[in-house]
């Protein structure tokens, strides 16, 4: 009963999140994916930003010359630095990064075009 | 005697608070709510909740067998009550740092940091797996005192009620006085932060003096803006990869050491700890951003 009550419990709340609204998907500009990459990884200071299209993502380029990934997630972003000589693949529109995560085994951007300094690394 | 459970007693008044929470994030647009991570929090909640009374009998039956070694007689008064509450409340810290200290605690832990958010339902995204670590190993000493089980159990379940509320970010700062003796919304959000300043800090329970005591304690900057989760994020709203993802990650890494050296170190060591280069320990990400921030001042 009190299991019964709890599993009803947990799909109002989250019911109530949704209907209230709580489902957005945010984009970015050049200054937020700077600010949450630099405040999400630790001594990453971006010199470069490219945004996915349609602001759903980001690639940058920190001081140091390493790459780091702002991937949607939620309402929010998962940032991942990228190690380096990791392989970038810029095909059908999209740059493809291999991660290797058992949940994430592979990061899709849709980007159509490539800034100069990641064409060097993406061809 | 017999004592009620403060935490089953506790639980409509934390549906109400979510419910207000929410309305209070939506009217003041202040913190954040996604209905997934929610969803997933919730959802780990009451896994823990199933989890913990499979399993509440065997901690029972371990706990009873340490009083019947008692050293003293703990008489069921108030005194015994407060001296109870404020040990337990010990016990908590000495676990929590070393939940955040050692992988092998961690491992269980690292479930109620995986929200990047900071809400009511993250205050009830408990391990499901801390029977497995052995978490509760902490409380015995209590128990060896002397302190009757149903008295450490009760004071237990009153420091977790205690912390439910301090999972907001609805509330900024309580007065001064306050602030100084009690865990706080305040002091609990730099703990769940990945700031490199803000890391592995600020592990009390219910009594933020054991961090002041202790050398663990960092503040709240207005210069520096919690920012929420683990280190490395999870990419999934998964509750059930939620719950064993570190465990998984980490016999992974046993199972590839080099040496029991190494398997050692990876089960016992710091999270992120690694032999040779690319340690990923809280020290190291500290020690990067202090080095990147001295860079950058003019």
């Amino acid at each position: 009963m009190m299991l019964a009550l709890s599993v009803i419990a947990v799909l109002l709340l989250t019911g109530l999140a949704w209907f209230m609204g709580f489902r957005a998907r945010p984009t970015l500009d050049e200054a937020s994916a700077r600010s949450e990459a630099d405040g999400r990884l630790a001594g990453f200071r971006a010199t470069d930003v490219v945004l996915a299209d349609g602001g759903r993502g980001a690639v940058l380029r920190g001081a140091d010359g390493s790459l780091a990934l702002l991937l949607p997630f939620g309402d929010g972003w998962l940032s991942r630095r990228l190690s380096h000589g990791t392989p970038l693949v810029h095909r059908g529109g999209q740059l493809l990064v291999p991660l290797g995560e058992p949940m994430l085994a592979e990061a899709r951007l849709p980007l159509e075009r490539l800034p100069r300094w990641l064409q060097e690394q993406a061809p | 005697m017999t004592l009620p459970d403060p935490v089953q007693i506790a639980v409509p008044a934390f549906v109400v608070l979510i419910v207000l929470e929410m309305w209070l994030t939506r009217r003041r647009n202040v913190g954040r709510y996604d209905w997934r991570d929610a969803g997933t929090s919730l959802t780990l909640g009451l896994g823990s909740t199933v989890v913990g009374a499979l399993t509440g009998g065997l901690v029972l039956a371990v706990s009873i067998w340490f009083w019947n070694h008692r050293l003293l007689d703990v008489p069921w008064a108030w005194w015994a009550f407060v001296l109870c509450f404020l040990l337990d409340d010990l016990a908590y810290y000495v676990f929590h740092r070393s939940a955040h200290r050692v992988r092998w605690f961690w491992a269980s832990h690292v479930i109620h940091h995986s929200s990047q958010h900071y809400n009511l339902t993250t205050a009830l995204r408990q391990t499901w797996t801390g029977f497995i670590s052995l978490g509760f190993i902490f409380r015995l000493p209590l128990l060896l005192i002397g302190f009757p089980p149903a008295m450490v159990f009760f004071c237990a379940g009153l420091n977790l009620v205690y912390q439910f509320w301090i999972h907001t970010e609805q509330v900024g700062r309580m007065p001064r006085w306050f602030e100084a003796v009690m865990n706080t919304p305040s002091h609990h959000r730099v703990h769940h932060a990945v700031n490199p300043r803000y890391l592995d800090r600020n592990y009390a329970g219910v009594f933020i003096i054991w961090d002041r005591m202790f050398g663990t304690f960092e503040a709240e900057r207005d210069d520096d803006r919690p920012r929420y989760g683990i280190v490395k994020a999870l990419p999934s709203f998964n509750p059930l990869w939620a719950a064993v993802h570190e465990w998984v990650a980490m016999l992974k890494d046993v199972a590839s050491a080099r040496s029991p050296r190494e398997a050692w170190g990876r089960l016992f060591g710091p999270p992120g700890w690694q032999p040779g280069e690319g340690a990923e320990t809280s020290e190291v990400i500290r020690a990067r951003w202090q080095t990147a921030t001295e860079n950058r001042e003019p």
